[in-house]
């Protein structure tokens, strides 16, 4: 068939949904870059830890919710982020001389451990990805319960190196503004560029699950076996995800150490991980923003609730955790995004939004590569094989 | 049929095929050549999908061999098989209503696993190429992919498979449930594919359609080949026959 006209090129992108977010982000950066000049020294500290940790969720989301795959070793490349930065600080501190300028203040103590941090954490979670995404999906879970355990108890068994409980305690960072010393009792500069670290790393997560990687995550997560039809490499595509959330989990961890001028053992172990699907649970898992919201919440919530009744703060911080989750499924953010679709409608019927997991579940189309509606199948054969393959969620 | 094998795009000797305990498909054998339509015909649950998703990789085979173009398929990965040039469009058009056509169109194109990205070369000239020959889906690229016909979807499944590059198009029941003059367009698209070289191996329900589409034809009774030949040889009573179908 001769071709008469080609088709003007049409843009080959899949489709941006950006606009109006990257504004909101925008927003919301820049006030996280001037509140906390107004704030205290104990409420930047906060904001600090929310920002490391939210990056720590959103890493541990783009495996979970994004691949489809939990894991419960998401703790060990924080860990190895944060005690590759560590290690890397402390033989760095010992050997500059303690009038060096803001410069090599900076790359002794600030860049080289937090490249450090990433590449052990990252390099090592590029090593594992191949091997664990093969133990299939529950498996995968076990597997990566394993290597927290592992890593764990490696990490408390060389004390000499890791300080085992007690940690390691590290130099405060070098950095220094228009005489403002940092001390870890108040991360101010540190928190600048924290700020701009983890921006960074979200704006590369958001590239990067908007972009063909994420479509393929998507297609993976709905349905391995239409992934496969459509010649998509299953165990590559999860590997890929898996060294991507180590990676961002390595710099969590390493600006973690370096901002809190302490890491012990505990950053390895699996209930690390646990909290970051909590935040990620309770935030709204498969997005990009509710493991960030998720985190800060929680952890304002916690900050609050233990002021408020020290000794039975947890109970009132899983009682709100779980009321969430139960009268919100998809999380804070499908809260947020249901009230702002709701006063939207309020505001110009007849336009109508979509809801998180509407956008999370683009790929859904109910089951999948032939499966035959059971009932055009009839028999016993096609409902066992059409069951047999339902279980694609956890 | 002997002596086909030289140019014979894909041939099935004597495979035995399923999902869990059982085999589905028991011994079945069966070629298709370049530029022919090939026929699979057997009621509901007779293996005809099973067999499909057997060269596919998507249904284990527990013996005999599955040679597309002298290269043997049941050692294969199951995304390396579409990479090879089979293109396959499954029954009930499954394209993904949440993502938009272009979308869709875009998981064939990235999927075909040649590592560039589609914005930029081959794959964006089989991109037009493919779209020149669907104008509907070309004006509504922008569109979610469930807002579209069933025939549309039914388009849009084939142009996917297409943007593969294959060589060989495995098609589930793809006139099933389309409106009478969507089934005669698709036909048309269908033969169209065939005089362009490339092999077909439909699943087809429906004697008529099988006998109007297809150049040879195999009747699947639960799992073996009953029935195989040429069309011009195929007694409509006969198949119908063997397809259960009254007499």
């Amino acid at each position: 068939m001769p071709v008469s006209k080609p088709t003007p090129a049409p843009a080959l992108r899949p489709r941006s949904r950006a606009r109006p977010e990257l504004l909101g982000v925008l927003l919301v950066v820049g006030l996280l870059a001037l509140v906390p000049w107004a704030l205290g020294p104990f409420e930047r500290g906060l904001l600090l830890r929310m920002l490391i940790w939210g990056l720590f969720a959103l890493s541990f989301d783009v495996v979970f919710g994004y691949a489809g795959l939990l894991s419960l070793g998401h703790s060990v490349y924080f860990g190895l982020g944060a005690y590759g930065a560590a290690w890397t600080l402390l033989a760095l501190h010992s050997s500059a001389s303690p009038g060096a300028g803001l410069g090599t203040g900076m790359a002794l103590g600030v860049v080289l451990p937090l490249l450090a941090g990433l590449g052990l954490g990252g390099l090592i979670a590029i090593g594992l990805a191949p091997l664990l995404v093969r133990t299939g999906r529950h498996g995968f879970i076990i597997a990566t319960a394993v290597t927290a355990l592992i890593a764990f108890t490696l990490a408390q068994s060389r004390r000499d190196l890791t300080g085992g409980d007690d940690g390691l305690t590290l130099p405060p960072l070098p950095l220094a503004l228009g005489g403002w010393r940092v001390g870890c009792a108040d991360p101010g500069p540190a928190y600048g560029l924290v700020l701009l670290l983890v921006a960074m790393t979200v704006a590369l997560y958001g590239a990067i699950v908007r972009g063909p990687v994420g479509l393929a995550l998507r297609l993976v997560r709905e349905n391995e076996r239409r992934a496969e039809a459509l010649g998509f490499d299953v165990l590559r595509v999860k590997a890929l995800a898996f060294a991507l959330g180590g990676a961002g989990a390595a710099l969590a961890g390493a600006l973690y150490a370096l901002t809190s001028c302490h890491v012990s053992t505990r950053v390895f172990h699996w209930l690390v991980s646990a909290d970051a699907l909590i935040w990620t649970l309770f935030g709204g898992a498969g997005t990009l923003v509710g493991p960030l919201l998720g985190t800060a919440v929680f952890l304002a919530l916690r900050e609050g609730l233990s002021g408020l009744w020290p000794p039975g703060y947890p109970i009132l911080v899983g009682l709100a955790l779980l009321l969430t989750v139960r009268a919100f499924p998809e999380g804070l953010l499908g809260l947020v995004l249901g009230l702002a679709r709701g006063a939207a409608r309020w505001a110009w019927p007849g336009r109508t939004g979509r809801t998180a997991r509407e956008a999370r579940n683009g790929m859904s189309d109910g089951d999948g590569t032939g499966e035959k509606r059971a009932a055009g199948r009839g028999g016993a054969q096609g409902v066992r094989r059409a069951a047999g393959r339902r279980q694609r969620r956890f | 049929m002997s002596g086909n094998e030289q140019n014979a795009l894909l041939e099935l000797r004597d495979v035995w095929a399923g999902y869990g305990a059982g085999p589905v498909l028991h011994g079945v054998s069966l070629t298709v050549r370049a530029g022919e339509v090939v026929g699979l015909l057997g009621r509901n649950g007779m293996g005809k999908s099973t067999t499909l998703k057997g060269v596919l990789g998507l249904a284990r085979v527990h013996g005999g061999s599955i040679r597309f173009r002298g290269e043997e398929l049941t050692r294969k990965a199951p995304y390396e098989i579409p990479r090879l040039g089979i293109g396959y469009v499954p029954q009930g058009r499954r394209v993904f209503p949440e993502l938009t056509v272009l979308e869709n169109l875009w998981l064939g194109l990235s999927a075909g696993g040649r590592g560039a990205r589609p914005e930029q070369g081959p794959g964006r000239r089989r991109l037009d190429e493919v779209l020149a020959r669907f104008p509907a889906l070309a004006a509504r690229l922008k569109q979610k992919a469930g807002t579209l016909s069933g025939g549309e979807q039914q388009m849009l499944a084939i142009a996917r498979a297409l943007l593969m590059g294959p060589r060989l198009l495995l098609l589930d029941e793809p006139t099933e449930g389309l409106m009478p003059q969507l089934v005669a367009r698709t036909e048309r698209l269908l033969l169209e594919l065939k005089d362009q070289g490339l092999g077909l191996l439909m699943a087809e329900q429906r004697l008529e359609t099988a006998l109007r589409l297809c150049d040879r034809l195999y009747v699947l009774e639960k799992g073996r080949i009953v029935w195989a030949g040429d069309r011009r040889d195929a007694h409509p009573e006969a198949l119908r026959r063997a397809l259960g179908l009254g007499a």
